[in-house]
Formats: C-alpha cells, structure tokens, sequence
C-alpha cells in the first residue's frame, strides 16, 4: 500500500474565493484539489485518497447539504468543513449534525481555516489508520478455519482450554492445538493482542 | 377584504333611524291620543246637546200638559168653583175642592182660586201660597192670562207653580192655582241625563243658582246648590225652557274628559314604551351582530398588517442575506488572497516591511466588513417568530382566501387537495401563511406567462413521515427548465418583469428556519410544483 500524501479538497463555485484559498494552501506547502462545483469534484474524487473537504454550503445546482448528503449515502468519511456566506443556525445546526468538523462563514480567519484543515486531515489519518488496523486484521481472521475461528471466540471471551474442550466436546489436546495454530496465523503474541484483533476485525 | 357593506347601515346610523322612528311613533301615538280625546269631547258635546233638547221639550211638554189638564179641570169644574168663589171661609166646600183636585192631580202640593183682580181666596192656607205666588199671580193676570207656565219654585217648600184662568174663557173670574213638588221635574232629569253628565235647571235669572238636578231641588243636592266658575265654564249645552224661568243645562262630570284624555295618554304610552322596548332590543341585538362583523373585520386587518409587516421583515432580512452572500464572496476573496501574499512574502528572506504592513490592513479590514455585514444581518433576521403549534390546512385556507378574487376573476381553477386528520405543525403561522402566499402568486403568473389556456392551480396537504408535513403547489404553467431551476431560489434571481427575485429565496429561508425544506421538481412543460415540509408538533 503506498502513502498517499493528503490532499485538501476544495470545491467553491466563485473562481476568486476558490483561486485565493488555492494560493493561500499552496503558500503552507498544502497539497490542494479545486473543483468549482459538487459534480466535478464526484467525478474526480477517489475515496481512496487522504485529506479533507473544504466544501462551500451554497452552491448552484448542487449544494454543499446535498453533496455531504451523497457522500454519506456512499460511506465515503471525508471530514468536511463547511464555508459559508450567509451561515444560520439550523443550516449549521443540521451540517453539523451531518457529521461537519467546522462550519466557517466568510470572510473567515485564514488561520483558523488552516488550524481546521490541519486538524481534519489528523482526523481522516486516524480515521483511515483505524480503518486499515480493522482491514488487517478482517483479513488475519478471514485465514482461521472455522473451527479455529470459533476457538478464537471462545478464548476471547475469556474461557480456559478445559472449559473450551468441554463445550466443543472435543480433547483439550486439540484445543491446545488449535490455540496454537490460532495465534500463529493471527501474528498475535499474547492474548491481549488476540483480543484486540478480534475486536477489530469485528468477528462475532 | 373589500367591504360590501353600505356605509349607511353601519351602526352609528342605527341610532339615528331608531330615533328617527321613535319620535315618529310617538307624534303618532300623540296625535292618536289627541284625536281619540277630541272625539270622546265631540261625542260627549253630542249627548249633551241631545240630553238637553229631549229633556226640555219632555219638561216644556209636561208642564202644558198640566196646564190644559188644569184648563179642562177648571172648566169641568166650574160650578164648584163658582161654588167656593161665593163662599171662600166655607170649609166643608173647600174641603170639597181639595178632594177633587186631588183626585185629578194626586202629586199636587198646594192650591189656590183667585178672583178677577188676583187677590187670594183663602189667604191663608198653611203658607203654601206665598207672596212670591201673589205676586206671579198678579203678573199672570196683568199680561191677560197670556203668559203661560209661569212657574217658579216657592222657597219654603220648593215646588212649583202652575197657573190658569177659570170661568168664562173671554171674560175668566180669576186664576185656578196648584203648586207640585219638584219630584217630577228631577224624574226627568235622572232618566234623560247621561252617565257621567248632570242635567240641571238652573234659574234664569240667577244662572249660577240650581233649582233642581236629578238628585232631586236644592235641599236633596250632595252638593252646593251654587255651581263654581270652573262648572260654568264646562257646562257642555244650555237651553231655555219655553214660558218658564229656567234653562236647563248639561254639566259633565269633572273627571269625565280629564280621565278620558289620560287615559288615552296612558294607553299611548303603554304603546309607545313597548314599542320603544322592542326597538331598543333590536337595536341591540344589531349592534351586537354589528359589532361582531367589525370585530373579524378588525381581526383580518390586523391579519393583513401582520402579513404586511412580516413581508417588510422578510424582504429586508433577504436583501441583507442576499448582499451579505454576494459581498461576503469577494470579502472572503480579498482576506484570503492577503493572507496568502504575506505567508508567500514570509519565505521571502528580505522582507518589504511596509507590504506586510499594506497587506494586513487589507486582510484585516475585509473581516471587518464581513463583521459589519454579520451585524446588519442580525439586526434584519430577528423577525418576529411566534412558533406554536398550527393547523396547516386553516393556513391554506386563509392564504387562499386572499387570492379567492383574483384566482376567480383571472379564471384559475383552483383545486384543493387537503388531507383530514392532520396533526398540528409547529410553526409561526404569519410567516407561513406568506410562503404559501408566494407560491400561489408565483403558480397564477407562470399560468399567464405561457399560452396554454387551461388553468389549474392544485394545493395540496399530506402527511409525509410520522413526524413531517408536506405542502404541495402545483400549477399548469410553462414549468422550470434546467436552468431555471438551478437558480430560481437564488436572491434577486427572477423571471418576472418587475419581480425582485425575493419570494422564493424568503420563502426557502422561512422555511429552512423552521427547520424544513423547500424545493422545486425539476422539468419544463408539464407545470411546476413546489414542495415544502414543516415539523409535526410533538404529541
């Protein structure tokens, strides 16, 4: 997997706001992505890619709501601050409810701006960490027999070999066995570790 | 609201006809009353002239029918007469007469023969035949035995004398006299007088003196035997019984026209009162009915004033909100574009101090005019919001009426489709009466901007969630076409001629303030509709 450097994605449908913010990230050394309308932004936008959205609420066509709308609808987790030239208080109430980082009306302090943006990509990069943490270890699991994976829950939930082989009506020997095979294809070192990659690849 | 009332059925004429009734009614009870008195006056003037002339003819008849009985008598008589003249003292003679003359006039009182020169007979007989008898005797036969009746009452006995000649009737020998009591008279009187009237003999003479009434001679009266000058002058008819010293006259009772003419006031005012009453209750109940209309009147013109000033609020709030978008744009530009000129001039290793300088007074003063706008925006967006929960379909109904003439006149067809049973929604119900009354507006010019003649404004109401209303405005206009709709919520944004492109951005911004939507479907040609929502009152 190759680190992507994050990119601030920009999309404003007034040409001079949209050209002095570009300036203005490109001053901090801030990679930047500018589309001057929620369509071309879709059109150009892979999920795959870190940063954040810097997303003006009123748009012609489509408005700042209803591309965090269809974003949402497609699971993509950008976070977003919202721009705004005439923000009210149920509009921001509602974008943040939506899940907006900030709601900034214009004309904006730069340096919060950047403050903000600074902070939504630490939040994209954690976000997208946790994301593969859970990826990794979906896939570890995913290795396990069934009956492995079984055993695993078992441990997990906090039960001895005994107990185990018991319910499972099976040897402790075997159970032994696939306790080790268990840890081995996991790469766990000790139980805490299983525990935690069981967690996150969300087995049940 | 036009008002189809004419002025001068407004309340404060009702006063003015009322009165103008009541003293009409009442000239017309006065006069009734004044006539109905003057008649009862002029039927009781009738009886009284009819009671006088009957009773004095029957009076003047009976008192020559006494006479000629006398005559006859006297003539009959003669011998006898003849008889007690030769002999006056002879007692047994004139015992003699008196049994006879009480024979033929058994209600005679006192009797008496004289000879040729008038002197008495018998001058002494119990007082009965006194001087002032004497005396007419003479005066009777001093005019030639011509004056008949001359009878006059005798004040020791009150009764009344009748005179004629005896013997021969060219050469008479004296005058045969009887006095009656006045008994007879008063019968008269009694049966003839009228109720309420008094039939009276009164002296000739002495016009204030009554000789008999129908009580009977002066002695029987109840009353003084003199009548008041008020008496005299109410005395109705007057008349003259012939060949006597007396008239006879009719005197009404002293309450008889009094109490007639109040008892007619009486009754016209009983009328008159009740009248009144009737009226003034009617007046009342119109006045109330009145007031009530001017009430609602009142009540829609507020209406209209708070829809007034609630648009005044609303397209002040917009225009700001709408300047504020189309500065804050170019502000946020300006501010930005510093600040990226002095983060580019900070890798600069020699740094033009008075650039930094130009440019951070540049940035800053662009905030501040963000920060005036910001301002002036919060000053023009607190309308009045009065949010309680609200009946959408009466709302509909009262934005409608509104639009109730012009929708009629124009020939719009207007279509409502109104869910029952809808829950109440929170909301302000001014603001959005105005939405709605926005969309109708917009929907009736649309359907006059194209050429398709059928015209059908549909307004409809649904429950849309559990917790969500739904209002939809539909018309049969040209519809919105991609570009129209891409920007017919902008502010200043219009198609109209003399449009300020406010409405529908008001509109949105109401409605979004309510927390719901407004929105357009998109596509020309088959209409436009509108939509928006508004929460459900939390039950």
């Amino acid at each position: 997997m190759t680190v992507q450097q994050p990119t601030v994605f920009l999309v404003d449908d007034d040409d001079a706001v949209r050209d002095a913010l570009e300036l203005l990230l490109d001053s901090t050394g801030l990679r930047t992505a500018a589309y001057p309308s929620a369509a071309a932004f879709l059109e150009n936008y892979d999920a795959g890619h870190p940063g954040c959205l810097v997303l003006d609420i009123r748009m012609p066509a489509m408005s700042g709501m209803e591309l965090q709308a269809v974003l949402a609808e497609n699971s993509v987790n950008i976070p977003i601050i919202f721009l705004s030239g005439h923000g009210n208080v149920p509009m921001s109430a509602r974008a943040f409810r939506s899940g907006a980082v900030d709601f900034l009306e214009k004309p904006f302090d730069e340096s919060v701006l950047l403050e903000r943006i600074e902070e939504a990509i630490q939040l994209d990069q954690s976000n997208r960490d946790a994301l593969a943490r859970q990826t990794e270890a979906s896939t570890r699991v995913a290795s396990l027999t069934a009956r492995e994976r079984e055993v695993m829950l078992l441990i997990v939930a906090g039960h001895a070999n005994k107990e185990i082989a018991r319910k499972l009506k099976l040897s402790i020997r075997t159970i032994e066995t696939h306790r080790g095979h268990i840890m081995e294809k996991t790469g766990a070192q000790s139980l805490a570790d299983l525990i935690e990659l069981s967690h996150a690849s969300g087995t049940r | 609201m036009p008002n189809s009332q004419p002025d001068y059925l407004s309340t404060r004429h009702y006063g003015t006809y009322a009165l103008i009734t009541l003293v009409m009614v009442a000239a017309m009870l006065a006069w009734h009353a004044w006539k109905s008195t003057g008649n009862f006056r002029e039927y009781h003037q009738q009886l009284a002239v009819t009671s006088v002339t009957g009773a004095a003819d029957e009076l003047e008849f009976l008192l020559s029918e006494l006479q000629r009985s006398m005559r006859v008598f006297a003539n009959d008589k003669r011998s006898l007469l003849e008889e007690v003249a030769s002999d006056p003292d002879n007692d047994a003679i004139w015992a003699r007469l008196e049994s006879t003359v009480q024979g033929h006039f058994p209600e005679y009182y006192g009797l008496t023969l004289t000879n040729r020169s008038g002197d008495v007979m018998r001058p002494d007989f119990d007082n009965e035949v006194d001087e002032l008898c004497q005396r007419d005797i003479h005066t009777f036969i001093e005019d030639g035995y011509s004056q008949q009746g001359y009878i006059h009452p005798n004040p020791m006995g009150y009764h009344f004398d009748v005179m004629v000649p005896w013997g021969d009737a060219d050469n008479p020998q004296g005058v045969f006299f009887l006095s009656f009591p006045p008994d007879i008279l008063a019968r008269v009187l009694k049966r003839i007088q009228s109720p309420g009237h008094a039939l009276l003999l009164l002296r000739t003479d002495e016009v204030d003196l009554i000789e008999v009434s129908g009580e009977g001679t002066r002695t029987e009266l109840q009353r003084d035997f003199t009548l008041s000058s008020d008496e005299l002058a109410r005395i109705l008819y007057s008349r003259n019984i012939p060949n006597s010293r007396w008239d006879l006259v009719d005197l009404p009772d002293k309450q008889l026209f009094r109490s007639e003419a109040l008892r007619n006031a009486g009754y016209a005012a009983v009328v008159f009162c009740t009248f009144a009453a009737v009226g003034l209750l009617m007046l009342q109940q119109l006045s109330r009915k009145e007031q009530r209309r001017l009430q609602a009147e009142e009540q829609a013109l507020q209406h209209q004033a708070d829809l007034a000033h609630v648009d005044r609020i609303n397209i002040m709030g917009e225009m700001a909100s709408g300047l504020a978008h189309e500065l804050n744009q170019p502000l946020s530009a300006i501010s930005t574009y510093c600040q990226a000129g002095l983060r580019i001039i900070d890798s600069f290793n020699d740094k033009p101090a008075k650039l930094v300088h130009a440019l951070e007074q540049a940035s800053m003063q662009s905030q501040r005019a963000g920060e005036i706008i910001r301002r002036i925006r919060r000053f023009t967006g607190k309308g009045m919001v009065r949010r309680k929960p609200i009946d959408i379909n009466r709302v509909i109904h009262n934005a409608v009426s509104y639009i109730d003439t012009e929708q009629k006149r124009k020939g719009v067809k207007l279509v409502l489709e109104l869910a029952d049973g809808l829950p109440a929604a929170i909301a302000d119900e001014i603001h959005i009466e105005q939405v709605i009354l926005n969309l109708l507006h917009n929907a009736i010019e649309a359907m006059f901007s194209g050429s398709d003649n059928t015209r059908i404004l549909r307004v409809s109401s649904k429950l849309a969630s559990a917790d969500t209303l739904q209002v939809t405005v539909n018309d049969t206009g040209p519809g919105l076409d991609a570009a129209m709709h891409n920007s017919i919520f902008d502010t200043f944004y219009t198609t109209k001629k003399n449009g300020m492109g406010l409405g529908l951005a008001i509109s949105r911004s109401i409605i979004e303030a309510h927390g719901g939507q407004l929105w357009a479907d998109p596509g020309a040609g088959a209409g436009a509709t509108f939509h928006f929502t508004l929460s459900v009152a939390a039950a």
